[in-house]
């Protein structure tokens, strides 16, 4: 036989195998298509933030990236965790996917909330106290106690100039010392005394310095013996 | 001869681009996600250890850090869990978390200690469980 032939022969058989071959993996493809498609529901999210990283996860199984700013994505029917973050910023979402039915969920980043605490206030004057006995324990819980009295307080100011011992009498058994002095707490004028009897703990009063009423009253340790 | 080679030919070119486009056609775009089994809470205390930056890479519970001292509160409604961090970029701490419909969602940390104003709004057991790790901290006043 002729070789040429016999080359075309062999040539045809090839392609018509692959044709066949890539047409049997064309149907297996779009019946998993199918099946895919019946078996799963549709999940669109969207962040409000396009370089958020979104991640998905759900009870007893890892956790996925799957996608920066949006994500369409084709889920088995439940229950899912959404966070998007990025810079900072980050938000989170509760869905439910359901069985060839299509849910959409928006991811508004927000910063993180501040959490409270005496680190968030700016305090000034507070070395006058040093100056005048109180160890840097000792400060450490007064600016806890004043950010007891006042959470959201920014800014205590504690007048350097009006730091005085307070009245104490020698010759008594009663081991605790006093420090009074005024100052602001976000602009609002304050009158204080400061107690302590050892090197650590500490009872802040403080009072309206235009009626003497009481403001607060706290402290970090057990009362100090009674005189 | 010729003629029929060039038809299976462009038959061919046809079913290879169909093969590779029939599939996001048919599911509308959408990328398939199948999320592979892993231990209770892993997931979510990945999400909440990489969720406020950039990252490519969600750590890996077994790899990049381990859970401890898992205990559960209220009838398993809430959660704390220790954090072992197996490298110097992944957070060590306590995390708490809180179930919403059958997944459970980090509300608290992860961290090392948490202020009283957060911990006192959290069930009796829980706070009272954090108070005795040490996790609870500011002074009490009168």
């Amino acid at each position: 036989m002729n070789p040429s032939v016999n080359k075309n022969t062999a040539l045809g058989r090839l392609l018509a195998g692959a044709t066949v071959l890539v047409a049997v993996l064309l149907a297996y493809n779009i019946f998993s298509a199918i099946h895919t498609l019946h078996t799963t529901g549709l999940l669109n999210i969207t962040a409000s933030d396009a370089k958020a990283t979104i991640s998905i996860s759900q009870a007893n199984s890892e956790a996925k990236i799957v996608g920066k700013g949006t994500a369409r994505l084709r889920l088995k029917p439940g229950n899912y965790l959404l966070i998007a973050g990025n810079a900072g910023r980050k938000a989170s979402a509760l869905v439910r996917v359901s069985l060839q039915r299509t849910a959409t969920t928006t991811l508004k980043l927000v910063p993180p909330a501040v959490i409270p605490s005496a680190d968030n206030i700016d305090f000034t004057g507070l070395d006058e106290l040093i100056s005048n006995g109180l160890t840097t324990t000792q400060i450490t819980n007064l600016r806890q106690l004043f950010f007891e009295y006042k959470r959201s307080a920014k800014a205590i100011t504690i007048d350097t100039s009006s730091v005085q011992p307070g009245p104490r009498d020698p010759n008594g058994t009663d081991p605790t010392f006093s420090l009074n002095f005024t100052g602001t707490i976000d602009g609002a004028p304050y009158k204080a005394t400061a107690s302590y009897a050892d090197l650590t703990n500490i009872q802040l009063v403080l009072l309206d310095p235009q009626t003497d009423t009481q403001l607060y009253s706290g402290r970090t340790a057990s009362p100090s013996p009674d005189r | 001869m010729k003629r029929s080679r060039v038809t299976l030919i462009t038959l061919l070119i046809i079913l290879f681009i169909a093969l590779w486009t029939v599939r996001p056609l048919v599911l509308g775009g959408a990328a398939v996600v199948e999320l592979a089994s892993a231990p209770a809470l892993t997931g979510q205390i990945s999400q909440a250890l990489a969720s406020s930056g950039a990252i490519s890479n969600l750590p890996i519970a077994g790899k990049d850090y381990n859970l401890n001292h898992t205990t559960y509160f209220d009838n398993g409604n809430w959660v704390v869990t220790t954090i072992t961090g197996l490298d110097e970029t992944t957070t060590s701490g306590m995390a708490v978390l809180k179930k919403q419909g059958n997944i459970y969602s980090v509300v608290l940390g992860p961290g090392s200690a948490f202020p009283s104003s957060y911990v006192q709004n959290l069930p009796a057991g829980v706070a009272q469980y954090l108070n005795q790790k040490g996790a609870v901290y500011e002074p009490v006043s009168e």
